[in-house]
């Protein structure tokens, strides 16, 4: 009976201890899988942050680029103003002028240029006008005395 | 101001006409009817039916009771203005080329054509305008008026002051002067080196303006058919009229179809000019028409103008501030 | 005024007949003896008499003198009047000298057509001008203002008028009708204008423009001047028939038996008289469209020369006999120019001379090219030639100046379905005369160098074979300028290079008319499908920089103008005269004045205008030195003119004021006349 009893209590041991061991390995397992899905988590996190990061990053870039060719632009015009040598703008201070700006003073450019030269030909005009008058007025004397010949 | 179009002939207008007070205009083309018009907001009124030809003239009592017609069917109508009802109905031997009632509405004269071996006369009809019995007309004319020797035939008529002459242009650019009561020939003077194509008066009838296809218009004096104004334009003209209030004359014209060589409306010329009356000059042009202007007709307030084309269209231009601000 | 209604030559039939005897009828008169001193006198009359007695006895002689010199003519009376006839006949024309050829007419002739106003008819006009103070041909130059003259031709009316840019014209004479039975021309310098008639040309001059010369060539339909303008060259298609030996018109008739049958006339232009008569070549008796000039000059008018089939005849102009008497052999020879200077040939033994140069060119015959050659004159050597290929035409165009020669050679593609032009430029100054080539992708339909310039412009389009659509804008103008060639070898010339610098493509753009003083041009489209339209371009845009070769296409300078036909500049090269002529079609016809910027100063829409035509200037008598002090001056000038300018500007507008006020007052006088009279007749527009 005595042996009975110790197989039954070395069973009974012997159970607990499964027991045991099976509540252990669960509780093992589940960690485990505690672990792994944070670790997933936090992984998918990292990249989500970098992914962020990297279109932050791009805009930024596009936002830059989008500038420099503004201010290119801006450059170009105010190059292109200052070619014509009336009015000169600072071509590395543009910070308060944009594009829009620029283009209207480039018209005002262009219909100040046409205005130039149009004053240009109008004194042009008056210039060859008089001189040709004037060769023709001296010619006068000339012309007199080429009469009586 | 935008132009009104008044579009509602299908073929070329032949005349147009304000009535005395200018609320109505009224206008004939070549396809057989005749309409009557708002000139405020160019709505079309009525027409008159009954032509079975091209109507050439058409003119408004002063009183805008009573309007006649001439057609090219050899025929003058005369119609009620109100209900658009004909009263009565002129056989001629030829086309009708223009009507004009006298300016006391009590005759009528008709061009009539010179054509297949007719003579071409002035026949003068008188008009029975009572209200009561003006279905009644009479067919005798009480004066026929031939053409003047040394004239060929006549193209345009019209009364001057008073109904006391009759003044008409002839084919070859002659003007010529009858007296109203007994068709004697006063005067005929040349003055034009082409057919006359109109013949306006000024608003008291003293003077007038003839237009002509060798690309001139006149202004004459009544009396002694003195040429007191040229104005000169580089196209024919068909129609000149004289401006009230402003000093100015309006002419209408423009290269025929056939004698434009391509088909750019910039070169046929289909403009209304606008000249001074007394300096003569060329002041503006009036742009719009795609063909030569047939007639050109002033409000008598002097504040619009219609112009009708070749096209088919009818122009009404209210005038703006500009042009009475103009000298 | 001069009758001009009827300035037809009637009178010339009225001549062949026999004068009526009259106290006049004993007398000749003689024109183009010496001119001597009033000592001289008796030995004259004893010469003349002597030569004039061959006709007759002669009675008595009477030698005007003025200013104690005779005036070369003679007044010699015959004791019979037949003696008058024979005189006419066999004297007229008679040489008294190398320098003197007399030239004899009947003083009742001379009375008869002379007086009236009735100038003279005769085909021989010295005759005719004791009786005028020859005209000062250069008047007009004379104006205080220096204004230039055009011609306006409307209808049958042709006016000289003054021009006044904007201002109305001012008529320099009062405007005449039936002036010309077609067109006028002015010579090459303007001293004479010539009007066109049935019975032949007359020269009109001076400050009146009264009749010069009568040029007896009946249905003349094409003249043509030499450069110097000292020959008219007239062309009828109604060949000369002389008079028969016998007929009375036969002494006083211009033309030899000699002349029968010829239809090309040169004439002298001082004398009226006819120096070389020619039949039209054979080939171009049947041709519809007559090549002009048929006679071409050299620059000073020594030579003149005309083409034949495979050959050039050059005449000298001192007694138009062909050079070294024989014609120059050209096989196939299709154009032919003179140089239009004096050219300085380096491989002259004289260098600083200036030679007589021509070019022809010779299309592709057996076992030989195509070739341009330059010869000079009067030795006929070939001085150098150059060998061409696949040619299908060519343009011979020189530079003012003779300094280069541009051959325009139209080049087919092997396959014959596109043409592209190349140029050739004969550097005529240089050693050797090198011929510089300049390759193309299009054909060059235009081309025009700048005068007195070096460079050029060319209206050229790309030929694609076939037809294309003429709406579409294809022409391509081009600015070209020289290049200095680096100088690699110290033995070799500086030659010049043309580049391109500027051109403008999708133009409907098809001549090209440089400002005679250089630098502005006129580029126009000249009735295209509506196109018609002047575009003005600065060659030396910045105009601080000679040499910059930028273009500009002066800003208000395009000019729609649909109706265009021709377009001139004056010879000053300020304004430029564009018009719209009735003689090509009948659409808003007149003219237009703008300046050399295309800024349009005036314009007049007249009905049946013909034609504006510049009168053209000699060349300025001012020396270089002259130019440089008035240049220098010219301050005070401008001073002047603008005060002149501005006082002319009052005049017009209160002439205008006042032409304006007069109008209304007349106006408004006859008006109040009329109301009186309505008033008077009791009279309104509605009662009766």
């Amino acid at each position: 009976a005595e042996s009975k009893e110790v197989l039954s209590r070395f069973n009974i041991l012997e159970e607990r201890q499964r027991k045991l061991d099976e509540a252990r390995r669960i509780k093992e397992e589940e960690e485990i899988r505690l672990r792994q899905e944070k670790a997933i988590a936090e992984k998918r996190a990292e990249q989500e942050r970098i992914e962020q990061e990297a279109i932050r990053r791009r805009k930024e870039k596009l936002l830059r680029e989008q500038e420099a060719i503004k201010e290119k632009e801006k450059k170009k015009i105010a190059e292109e103003i200052n070619a014509k040598g009336i009015i000169k703008i600072d071509v590395d201070k543009l910070e308060d002028l944009d594009a829009d700006k620029l283009r209207l003073m480039q018209v005002e450019q262009l219909t100040k240029d046409k205005k130039d030269l149009e004053t240009k030909l109008r004194s042009l005009a008056k210039k060859m006008d008089h001189t040709e008058r004037a060769y023709r007025r001296y010619e006068l004397p000339l012309l007199a005395k080429d009469a009586e010949l | 101001m935008r132009p009104i179009m008044l579009k509602g002939h299908e073929r070329s207008l032949t005349q147009v006409k304000f009535n005395r007070e200018g609320d109505l205009l009224f206008s004939v083309a070549k396809d057989k009817s005749a309409s009557v018009w708002y000139s405020f907001n160019g709505e079309r009124l009525g027409t008159f039916e009954g032509h079975i030809g091209t109507i050439w003239s058409i003119d408004v009592d002063s009183k805008t009771e009573l309007a006649v017609t001439g057609s090219a069917d050899f025929s003058a109508k005369l119609w009620e203005v109100n209900n658009g009802k004909c009263i009565k109905t002129w056989k001629l031997k030829t086309p009708a080329k223009r009507v004009e009632f006298s300016p006391n509405n009590d005759k009528l004269l008709i061009v009539t054509d010179q054509v297949m071996g007719e003579k071409g006369t002035i026949t003068i009809l008188p008009i029975n305008s009572n209200f009561e019995t003006r279905e009644e007309q009479t067919d005798e004319p009480l004066l026929i008026i031939e053409t003047a020797e040394g004239a060929e035939k006549v193209t345009v008529a019209g009364w001057s002051y008073a109904g006391k002459y009759i003044i008409a242009g002839h084919s070859n650019g002659v003007v010529s002067k009858y007296d109203a009561e007994t068709g004697e020939l006063h005067k005929t003077v040349k003055v034009h080196d082409l057919t006359i194509t109109d013949l306006q008066f000024s608003q008291d009838k003293t003077y007038f303006i003839t237009s002509s296809k060798d690309k001139t218009a006149h202004i004459l004096d009544v009396d002694t058919l003195t040429i007191m104004k040229t104005y000169e334009a580089d196209a024919p003209m068909n129609s000149a009229c004289i401006t009230p209030v402003k000093n100015f004359v309006i002419l209408g014209g423009g290269q025929d179809a056939r004698d434009v060589t391509t088909t750019s409306s910039k070169q046929g010329k289909f403009e209304a000019r606008f000249y001074h009356k007394i300096f003569e000059d060329e002041i503006g042009r009036v742009k719009g028409h795609f063909g030569p202007l047939n007639y050109v007709a002033i409000h008598p307030n002097g504040t619009m103008y219609a112009s009708g084309g070749e096209d088919g269209f009818v122009r009404l231009h209210h005038f703006d501030k500009s042009y009475y601000d103009f000298k | 005024a001069i009758p001009i209604d009827d300035i037809d030559f009637s009178d010339l039939e009225a001549k062949y007949a026999i004068p009526e005897d009259d106290s006049l009828s004993h007398f000749i008169i003689v024109d183009g003896a010496p001119i001597a001193p009033e000592s001289k006198v008796a030995v004259l009359k004893k010469v003349l008499t002597k030569v004039f007695s061959a006709a007759g006895k002669v009675t008595d002689m009477y030698m005007p003198v003025e200013n104690g010199q005779t005036k070369g003519f003679v007044f010699v009376e015959f004791e019979d009047i037949s003696s008058v006839d024979i005189a006419c006949k066999k004297l007229n024309n008679k040489k008294l000298d190398v320098k003197h050829t007399l030239f004899v007419n009947k003083l009742s002739d001379v009375e008869k057509y002379g007086v009236k106003g009735h100038v003279s008819d005769e085909f021989v006009e010295p005759k005719i001008e004791p009786y005028h103070e020859s005209p000062y041909l250069k008047s007009w130059l004379q104006d205080y203002n220096g204004r230039d003259q055009f011609v306006l031709q409307k209808g049958d009316e042709v006016g000289v008028y003054w021009s006044k840019n904007k201002n109305d014209p001012e008529p320099a004479v009062e405007p005449r009708q039936n002036w010309t039975q077609a067109f006028v021309r002015f010579s090459p310098k303007g001293s004479y204008l010539f009007s066109m008639h049935e019975q032949g040309i007359q020269a009109w001059g001076g400050p009146e423009f009264s009749r010069l010369k009568r040029f007896f060539h009946p249905n003349a339909r094409l003249i043509d001047f030499s450069p110097c303008e000292n020959y008219l060259v007239s062309l009828s298609p109604t060949p000369i028939e002389v008079p028969a030996e016998d007929h009375p018109a036969r002494a006083s008739f211009p033309f030899g038996p000699e002349s029968e049958g010829h239809k090309l006339i040169i004439w002298d232009i001082k004398s009226g008289l006819p120096t070389r008569t020619f039949a039209l070549p054979p080939n171009l008796e049947n041709e519809k469209k007559m090549v002009w000039p048929l006679v071409k000059w050299s620059y000073d008018d020594k030579y003149c020369a005309r083409m034949g089939p495979d050959a050039l005849a050059v005449y000298e102009t001192s007694d138009f006999q062909l050079l070294d008497k024989k014609l120059i052999k050209i096989e196939g020879i299709v154009d032919f120019e003179w140089a239009p200077a004096g050219v300085k040939l380096a491989a002259s033994k004289n260098k600083d001379a200036d030679q007589h140069v021509l070019t022809y060119w010779t299309p592709e015959q057996v076992n030989q090219t195509a070739r341009v050659a330059l010869m000079q004159i009067p030795s006929r050597e070939v001085i150098r030639t150059v060998n061409l290929f696949q040619v299908s035409d060519c343009k011979l165009h020189w530079q003012d100046e003779a300094r280069f020669l541009c051959v325009k050679v139209d080049r087919h593609t092997k396959s014959k379905k596109t043409i592209f032009t190349s140029l050739e430029f004969f550097h005529l100054f240089e050693k050797d005369i090198p011929v510089e080539k300049l390759e193309l992708k299009d054909s060059v339909i235009n081309f025009s160098w700048e005068p007195k310039g070096e460079r050029f412009v060319t209206i050229s389009i790309l030929d694609v074979g076939g037809n294309v659509n003429p709406a579409i804008a294809r022409n391509t103008l081009t600015f070209f300028g020289p290049e200095e060639e680096k100088i690699k070898n110290k033995t070799k010339l500086n030659i010049k290079k043309w580049t391109a610098f500027a051109s403008f493509e999708k133009k409907h753009s098809n001549t090209i008319e440089f400002s005679p003083k250089g630098r502005f041009v006129a580029v126009a489209t000249i009735i295209g499908n509506n196109h018609g339209e002047i575009e003005f371009y600065d060659l030396d845009y910045d105009g601080t920089n000679k040499e910059s070769s930028t273009v500009n296409n002066t800003g208000s300078g395009n000019n729609k103008y649909f109706a265009l036909t021709d377009i001139a500049w004056d010879p000053s090269g300020r304004y430029l005269a564009a018009w719209s002529s009735s003689w090509r079609h009948k659409i808003e016809n007149g003219y237009r004045l703008y300046d050399f910027a295309g800024h349009l100063l005036r314009e007049e829409v007249i009905d049946q205008f013909k034609t504006f035509y510049w009168r053209p200037r000699p060349q300025s008598l001012l020396s270089s030195n002259d130019r440089k002090k008035v240049r220098k001056n010219l301050r005070e000038y401008s001073a002047q003119f603008e005060e002149a300018d501005a006082m002319e500007a009052d005049v017009a507008t209160r002439e205008l004021i006042l032409k304006r006020r007069k109008l209304f007052e007349d106006w408004n006088s006859w008006r109040s006349e009329i109301e009186k009279i309505q008033k008077d007749l009791g009279l309104t527009q509605e009662e009766e």
